[in-house]
């Protein structure tokens, strides 16, 4: 737990609900926000117990509530600027190069396999091509 | 042209086997202008005589044999970008591939089949 988020508990009858969720959140890393939302109920009892945090039912369902939106924020916020990555040719064409890139040097890619011999642009177009059959 | 077969004796071999031979050694080869060198090693490892003329009808052998094995590959990749079904396979395998990705690169949270319609909807633009 962050020395922030401690100092928050601590303070927790001075802080709005907002304040606790936020902080709760920082605690987490991006890659862990689809697992924690599965497991929400679990991990925020824990939290609470752990940090001996006295809460009413009516509390701990608002925070419940927030932090589902806050997740869900965040996650829509990611899943956004992925999209933004991949919205013109070009910027396709960028990131298959940088996907292939990878793949040629931690993946091994043998004779056949897609990315051995055609160029991005091969691959584009025949995604484009055969992609909805 | 001949080729050291044991230390001890040696035979004559034809320009199209000693090119097959080079290129099932060397399968990886995927650059035509990039296999003087192998060839040097691979004459010095099994060739005891071989003439200037002779070396470049080999090289000429190889670089044809190349270019049909070339074709093939080109043909195989193809193929297996032939559908939407082998298409999502191949980005689940290789784009989504566990260790490649991090938390803000593409394919992270998207699904391959969210990927797959980005491409199609803006590969054009």
């Amino acid at each position: 737990m962050n020395k922030k988020v401690i100092e928050t508990i601590e303070k927790i009858e001075e802080c709005s609900i907002e304040e606790v969720v936020n902080d709760f959140l920082d605690y987490w890393n991006d890659d862990e926000l689809e697992d924690v939302k599965d497991n929400l109920e679990y991990e925020i009892t824990n939290y609470f117990e752990e940090e001996d945090i006295k809460y009413s039912e009516e509390e701990k369902e608002s925070f419940i509530k927030l932090i589902k939106e806050k997740i869900d924020e965040k996650i829509n916020s990611i899943k956004e600027s992925e999209i933004k990555q991949l919205s013109n040719r070009k910027s396709i064409h960028e990131w298959l190069s940088e996907s292939l890139d990878y793949m040629r040097s931690n993946i091994d890619i043998d004779a056949g396999d897609v990315g051995f011999l055609l160029s991005v642009d091969e691959i584009i177009d025949l995604i484009i091509e055969n992609g909805q059959k | 042209m001949k080729k050291e077969v044991w230390k001890s004796s040696m035979e004559e071999v034809s320009i199209e086997e000693t090119a097959k031979d080079f290129c099932e050694e060397y399968t990886e080869l995927d650059d035509i202008n990039d296999f003087d060198s192998e060839l040097n090693y691979f004459i010095e490892d099994n060739i005891k005589e071989i003439s200037p003329k002779e070396r470049a009808a080999l090289e000429e052998e190889i670089k044809k044999l190349i270019i049909k094995r070339k074709e093939e590959f080109v043909v195989q990749e193809k193929a297996r970008l032939k559908n939407r079904t082998s298409i999502l396979e191949w980005i689940d395998c290789n784009i989504k591939y566990d260790d490649s990705l991090e938390g803000g690169d593409v394919g992270y949270s998207l699904s391959a089949e969210e990927i797959l319609d980005l491409i199609i909807k803006n590969g054009r633009k």
